[in-house]
């Protein structure tokens, strides 16, 4: 039985029901780019702001991992994700949440009414109609005149393309944004960020420009006050002559002048005093790279 | 089983009547689409104007172009039941003398009672009862009236002496209380044409049949209505109990006449639905005779229209 050959009221019906996924669909689309832009900007904020209370890595529950474990087979050992991509999913989902339930709770026919008024008291009688299943002649007449309104009403309506456009806008400006602070290294608040020496894993570093010495050696201390004491030897072994591995030192055949006591200091460093030491140190730590690369 | 098309029929001969009767009755558009409804809701009409406005005209030409009987009743002070009603009588047949009903101006289809406060209390229930049960009782026995039945009662809002007003009980049972205005300066200058000059009436087609009014009338009660044009209809006369500028409020029987008026004037529209026009439209000429005002809003010189336009906004 082809379509037009169906009753009017089954016809009313299936274009109640297809009304109602239109108005489903318009808010799906409106609720998963709204979530998509949030997820992006808490995770632009978050990378930016490294506040200490979000961990930079958190590790995946075992549940999961062995679940993944079972169905692909691949093997993970320990895998963690990014604290800040975590926050922002988190945001991202009660994003989608919140707004399909906001978007889904105004009944669906009505949504569709308001952005086709010319349609929307007899497309809200015929739904009324149709739950109270009535089938007179009338309510045959208003399904048909109904059924050819709707067929020159679109559900595209429900969708304000202005907004959706702003905010397609606003995610792609956030993900060049998102890129950006990846690639710069942006921490406004005094955390740890990702890539700097103290972050706790054990990725390898990637950044080869000349750094500060408290990022790179960790908090100054006094070196005058080291708090262990070790003796050591030390003996010249005389240039480019070979070393027997098996050889003890102190060695009697040592040529060199070194055999005296020497004592020895915990390692340490002192802090800048001031910028114009530190300054100084740079000048010199850069000409002598700039003469190491000119002797290469 | 009647079909979309039937329904199409009736209404494009429905416009097709009010076209008719336009040819005759300059301007009073919304009074006449008045008439119609109560006509389409099975309902009564109790119409309210100054002489001269054309009242018995509109009445008598509705009758011609809807293939309608059409009596009236000049209601008068020494006017009885009987008169209106009918009564038994003795004729001489070849059998001998036999009591016989001649029945009253009141069997007809369209029934204009004029004046009907000039008639006595007695007088104005016979005529109201018959208009609210659609059939007569004398000497015992029931005659039922013709369908459809439809009566068109007016009286003059001035020169009250020597009246008996209608008691709200009675006016209740109107459906529509219709004012009529005077015409504006152009539609009186056309009156004035159409009957000074050439023949004193001019002619109408008949459109409609008497089948085709009353499955009409089946078919207005069918019409359908969304379920919150009714609540908001509901909710309307139910405000004017609560309201402080009305004294008396109307009855659940003022609700039944609203949405059922809205459902008739949908359909006189061509139209499948109501829509919230039709509830406004008729909102004041189902409930102004239903309502008593406060005297406190009368002494600021509000009327009954007034209370009503403010409680729909």
């Amino acid at each position: 039985m082809g379509k037009k050959d169906r009753p009017v009221g089954e016809r009313m019906r299936a274009a109640l029901r297809a009304v109602r996924l239109e108005a489903w669909k318009a808010a799906i689309v409106y609720a998963v780019v709204d979530a998509v832009a949030l997820f992006l900007v808490a995770n632009l904020l978050v990378a930016a702001f490294d506040p200490a209370a979000i961990p930079a890595q958190v590790s995946v529950p075992d549940q999961l991992t062995d679940a993944v474990i079972t169905v692909t087979g691949a093997s993970l050992s320990g895998p963690t994700v990014p604290g800040s991509a975590l926050v922002a999913l988190v945001v991202g989902v009660v994003t989608l949440v919140v707004e399909l339930w906001v978007r889904l709770r105004r009944p669906l026919i009505e949504q569709f009414e308001a952005v086709n008024p010319d349609i929307a008291e007899a497309l809200r009688t015929a739904r009324d109609a149709i739950a109270d299943e009535q089938d007179s002649a009338m309510a045959a007449r208003l399904y048909e005149d109904v059924l050819a309104q709707l067929r020159e009403t679109s559900g595209v309506a429900l969708v304000n393309v202005y907004r959706l456009a702003a905010t397609v806008f606003v995610i792609a400006l956030v993900s060049l944004a998102t890129v950006q602070v990846a690639a710069v290294d942006l921490a406004l608040l005094d955390g740890d960020g990702p890539g700097s020496p103290t972050d706790g894993t054990d990725r390898p570093r990637e950044f080869e420009g000349l750094e500060d010495g408290d990022s790179v050696l960790g908090d100054s201390e006094d070196v005058q006050a080291g708090d262990e004491n070790l003796t050591a030897q030390i003996e010249s072994t005389g240039g480019e002559e070979e070393v027997d591995p098996t050889q003890q030192f102190p060695s009697e055949e040592g040529t060199g002048d070194l055999s005296g006591d020497f004592e020895s200091q915990q390692a340490g460093f002192a802090g800048s005093e001031d910028l114009e030491d530190a300054e100084l140190i740079r000048e010199y730590n850069l000409r002598i790279r700039e003469d190491e690369e000119a002797d290469t | 089983m009647s079909t979309t098309h039937d329904i199409d029929t009736i209404q494009r001969k429905l416009q097709d009547a009010r076209d008719q009767i336009r040819k005759r009755i300059v301007g009073q558009r919304e009074v006449l689409a008045q008439l119609l409804v109560c006509i389409l809701a099975d309902g009564n009409a109790l119409l309210e104007s100054n002489p001269g406005l054309g009242k018995t005209t509109m009445v008598r030409t509705i009758a011609e172009v809807t293939d309608l009987d059409f009596s009236r009743i000049q209601n008068t002070p020494d006017l009885m039941p009987s008169d209106i009603t009918g009564t038994e009588i003795i004729r001489e047949t070849d059998q001998g003398r036999d009591f016989v009903f001649e029945k009253g101006p009141v069997f007809a289809n369209v029934v204009l009672a004029d004046e009907i406060n000039r008639a006595t209390p007695k007088t104005q229930a016979a005529l109201l009862e018959a208009m609210q049960e659609k059939q007569v009782t004398a000497a015992g026995e029931t005659y039922q009236l013709p369908r459809p039945f439809f009566i068109l009662a007016t009286q003059n809002p001035i020169d009250q002496s020597g009246t008996y007003a209608l008691p709200e009980a009675q006016t209740d049972r109107f459906m529509l209380k219709i004012l009529v205005d005077y015409p504006n300066y152009e539609e009186e200058r056309d009156i004035v044409e159409m009957f000074t000059t050439g023949t004193q009436q001019v002619p109408v087609e008949k459109v409609l049949t008497n089948d085709e009014i009353q499955a009409a009338q089946r078919h207005v009660r069918d019409v359908p209505i969304a379920d919150d044009l009714q609540d908001r209809a509901i909710r309307l006369v139910r405000r004017t109990r609560e309201e402080d500028t009305i004294e008396f409020g109307a009855s659940p029987r003022a609700s039944m006449a609203l949405v059922l008026a809205s459902k008739a004037r949908a359909f006189l529209f061509g139209r499948s639905h109501v829509a919230s026009e039709d509830i406004e439209a008729l909102a004041a000429p189902v409930l102004r005779h239903r309502i008593l005002l406060d005297f406190r809003a009368e002494r600021e010189g509000q009327t009954a229209d007034d209370v009503i336009q403010s409680l729909m906004e």
